[in-house]
């Protein structure tokens, strides 16, 4: 059965790098040009898989999510019947942790002396997290195996190995090799994300919890792995120790989640990974799975005062993140958005919806062909960590990719066409005349209305020369202008702002205020367009 | 292998490869250094001001009949590299006339096979991004890949070297994209479409799809000397124009009205071939600024009055 769990936990892993680097925009030269998903399979598998994340993020939006829920539904269903056998052998991140302790193997006697872990650590965290989420909040994503993992792949992994690549490419013999292979899976464009360095410190810190003891984020902290421990206390399937039991106590040392206690008959369901170590271990083949109505349980022993301290911290965070200044409430009922620089992706849900459904999983950034998608880091506040930003300056909303959308697990942003997306209002350009060449200097340049994808920058006379003005109604605030604008350094001359976000409505309203002015002006009112002024 | 031996090694590999990336970055092998510039061949006295057009429904029957009457091809070497610059700048579509038709490209590259050219190379600085997308989306990146040519886009800055340009008047250095500079001919292959900039796109200006940094023109005291100081720097060795559809508002990305003229536009005098492009539109040469400009730095006949064009 070992084999069998290594088999499953390997090719757990593998479908998980698989999905995680198809999760790129190919496109078809035979095709119209159009961007998709390589290979055409959900690329946001596991994140759906995820329990935990769905029941967070809905709790914490008030909304039930369906079609991402019934994801989830098979691993709960797993859990009644088989425990955290998830955790032993489907977790992509348990795998790696599992491989890690190979590096920093810790001899079989003086494991269970020398190991260290607190188990009942992550039921606080549990328990914190879901005070969050019931007031509103998220933060489960922090700690969460499956969004962390993929988060740290894409923030701390992916553009390493892709810098790296670049250079293995040019070794003599295998470079070609490595080129081709890269070619294949990843961007065109060397890839560049904020906060690398911390997500990639997270995972390290995690991978190397093996010096603790092996399993040790799996023990102590991971909140999945508790949610799953809870249900497992009424799964079907059991370990059982027969009579022929001799308390040799292999099983106690063997088990990776010290989860067998006493002379190696007791097993705590909720640590209980179903590794079946113990069950190829035992040199009697005295231990077995099988079904079982609950024999003794151990208890889960949960301290009152720490629960209700990790309830209060719970709680402050949410406070925090409900309350800090993120968004300016208005007699509109539409919250404006304090930071000017937070652009969310098209398609995306308003603003504090947006923040409790999203579990910054990072596949997003990964698959935005520009880069231009970005972690936050305090420009949404403290609930927005981490959340997608656009940069144009990075890169730009490309008009015919809607990526972003098809790969989002939670509907934190919703699935578009790329049709859609001459009325999906993410922000607005505006012109520092104080900066722009034309303004400024009466310069040649055009570049904002060149690359203008839907022809949003009209040219007016004024002060003795043309002046490029900004048509609010075709601006839809994709960025490309301000990617390319030559003026400035960093800072554009012509700069998108979150000013037009027209989230709060939805997308048929969006669509029909832009046809419906798009309709007066060519009946001759002129007068949005000189309003238009930026 | 003890720990020391392997760091040591380690160190060694390591360093190798970083200072081998090093040499990367500025591929310019010591003898080459502005080569390029100094290969910018004066151009032979009996291709000046001569352009031959190709008129008809068949763009590559139009492109090969004006290249028939225009000599042939006599100045691709046996087995030489030639680089196609065809605009694929933007993710348009072939009928919204942004951008070369790839059916001019494919035929464009045929031909120089035919004629014993080693290798057909199609390269583009796109600006829409992702390039493979513009150059699908094109047409471009599947007509000239079936037709035998590679294609590569110019993505990152390492794809492109120095370039100095000793006969500009405002331009001393700038970039070329290091495919341009090692090739041994560059035909060029434009759109002809209307440009809010320079009132009009033609041969001369896209030549900024093969350097690297082409903001940094617009913020310089003048576009259009730019634009014809590029050139004295980057031989064009053939002008194909493509104006077979030529966009005639929103440019140079649309969509906008368009045109169809059905010419295929031929020359080895590329001043010539957009001076006589701008005629398409109902303009004079003497309204878009960088064909008198280059004119005047000796890169060809900008005045119609010389131009002596053969239809065919």
């Amino acid at each position: 059965m070992r084999l069998a769990r290594r088999a499953s936990q390997l090719f757990s892993l593998t479908a998980f790098l698989a999905l995680f680097l198809l999760a790129l925009g190919s496109v078809d030269w035979a095709g119209g040009g159009e961007l998709r998903l390589r290979g055409g399979v959900p690329v946001d598998l596991f994140l759906r898989l995820d329990p935990l994340a769905a029941l967070s993020s809905m709790l914490a939006a008030r909304s039930l999510l369906l079609p991402v829920f019934l994801w989830a539904v098979p691993v709960l269903v797993l859990a009644l019947l088989f425990g955290r056998a998830f955790c032993g052998w489907v977790c992509p991140l348990g795998t790696c942790i599992d491989a890690c302790d190979h590096l920093t193997r810790q001899r079989r006697y003086r494991r269970t002396t020398s190991e260290r872990s607190w188990p009942r650590l992550k039921y606080y965290v549990l328990a914190g997290v879901a005070v969050t989420a019931l007031m509103g909040a998220q933060v489960v994503w922090f700690l969460d195996p499956l969004p962390l993992l993929t988060r740290s792949l894409t923030l701390g992994v992916f553009a390493p190995v892709q810098w790296a690549s670049g250079y293995l490419e040019r070794l003599p013999v295998a470079g070609p090799v490595i080129e081709s292979a890269s070619r294949s899976v990843l961007p065109e464009a060397q890839a560049h994300f904020r906060s690398n360095l911390a997500a990639l410190i997270i995972l390290t810190a995690i991978l190397a919890g093996g010096i603790l003891s092996r399993r040790f984020w799996c023990r102590s902290l991971c909140p999945l792995g508790a949610l799953l421990g809870v249900i497992a206390r009424i799964s079907v399937f059991r370990r059982k120790v027969s009579a022929a039991c001799r308390e040799c106590t292999l099983c106690r040392l063997d088990c990776r989640m010290n989860s067998v206690s006493g002379g190696g008959q007791v097993n705590d369901p909720s640590e209980c990974i179903y590794c079946y170590s113990c069950v190829d271990d035992c040199p009697r083949d005295a231990v077995c799975v099988a079904p079982a109505v609950r024999t003794e349980s151990v208890p889960l022993d949960l301290d009152r005062r720490r629960l209700l301290a990790a309830a209060g911290l719970g709680a402050l965070w949410a406070f925090a993140a409900r309350t800090e200044l993120a968004a300016r409430p208005t007699r509109d009922g539409v919250s404006h958005i304090v930071r000017q620089g937070l652009i969310r992706p098209p398609g995306s849900v308003p603003e504090e919806l947006f923040r409790e459904r999203c579990i910054r999983c990072g596949a997003c950034m990964k698959v935005c062909p520009t880069n231009g998608l970005q972690p936050a880091l305090l420009e949404g506040g403290l609930g927005g960590v981490w959340t997608p930003v656009l940069m144009p300056r990075v890169g730009e909303c490309v008009q015919n990719c809607n990526l972003c959308g098809e790969v989002c697990p939670t509907e934190a942003i919703r699935p578009f066409t790329v049709k859609e997306k001459d009325h999906l209002y993410i922000g607005r350009a505006v012109i520092d005349r104080s900066v722009c060449v034309v303004w400024e200097s009466g310069k040649d340049c055009l570049v904002c209305d060149e690359v203008c994808s839907y022809q949003a920058i009209y040219w007016q006379e004024e002060g003795g020369g043309r002046r490029p003005h900004v048509d609010e109604v075709r601006c839809v605030g994709c960025g490309i202008c301000e990617n390319n604008c030559p003026a400035g350094g960093p800072v554009a001359a012509i700069r998108v702002t979150c000013d037009g976000d027209r989230r709060g409505w939805t997308r048929e309203q969006q669509r029909r205020w832009r046809l419906s002015h798009l309709r007066d002006r060519e009946s001759g009112d002129q007068r949005s367009r000189s309003r238009a002024d930026d | 292998m003890d720990r020391r031996r392997f760091l040591e090694l380690t160190g060694l590999a390591c360093g190798g490869l970083a200072l081998h990336g090093c040499g990367r970055g500025s591929d310019t092998p010591p003898g080459r250094t502005g080569t390029a510039s100094a290969l910018a061949p004066l151009l032979p006295e009996d291709v000046r001001g001569k352009v031959f057009v190709g008129h008809g429904d068949d763009a590559a029957a139009c492109l090969e009949a004006a290249i028939e009457a225009s000599g042939g091809l006599g100045f691709i070497p046996k087995g030489a590299t030639v680089v196609l610059k065809p605009n694929a700048a933007w993710s348009r579509t072939p009928p919204q006339a942004a951008t070369t038709d790839p059916a001019l490209v494919a035929a464009m590259t045929r031909l120089c096979l035919k004629h014993g050219a080693g290798r057909v190379i199609v390269f583009e600085h796109t600006i829409d991004r992702p390039a493979a997308q513009v150059l699908a989306m094109t047409g471009i990146g599947r007509a000239a890949s079936e037709a035998g040519a590679e294609v590569i886009a110019g993505s990152s800055q390492s794809d492109y070297v120095p370039l100095d340009v000793p006969r500009g008047r405002l331009m001393k250095r700038d970039t070329v994209a290091r495919i341009v500079r090692d090739a041994d001919v560059l035909i060029n292959m434009p759109k002809a479409k209307h440009h809010s900039a320079t009132e009009l796109t033609l041969g001369l200006k896209n030549l900024m799809g093969v350097n690297w940094n082409r903001q940094a023109w617009h913020t310089g005291p003048d576009l259009h000397q730019y634009i014809a100081d590029y050139a004295t720097a980057v031989p064009i060795h053939l002008t194909v124009v493509d104006a077979t559809r030529i966009l005639l508002t929103n440019g140079p990305k649309g969509p906008g009205e368009t045109a169809d003229p059905r010419e295929v536009i031929v020359s080895r005098d590329p001043v010539a071939a957009d001076a006589y492009a701008s005629t398409l539109f109902g303009l004079k040469p003497a309204n878009v600024a960088y064909i008198n400009r280059a004119q005047d730095l000796g890169l060809g006949v900008g005045d119609l009055a010389r131009i002596e064009v053969t239809r065919v």
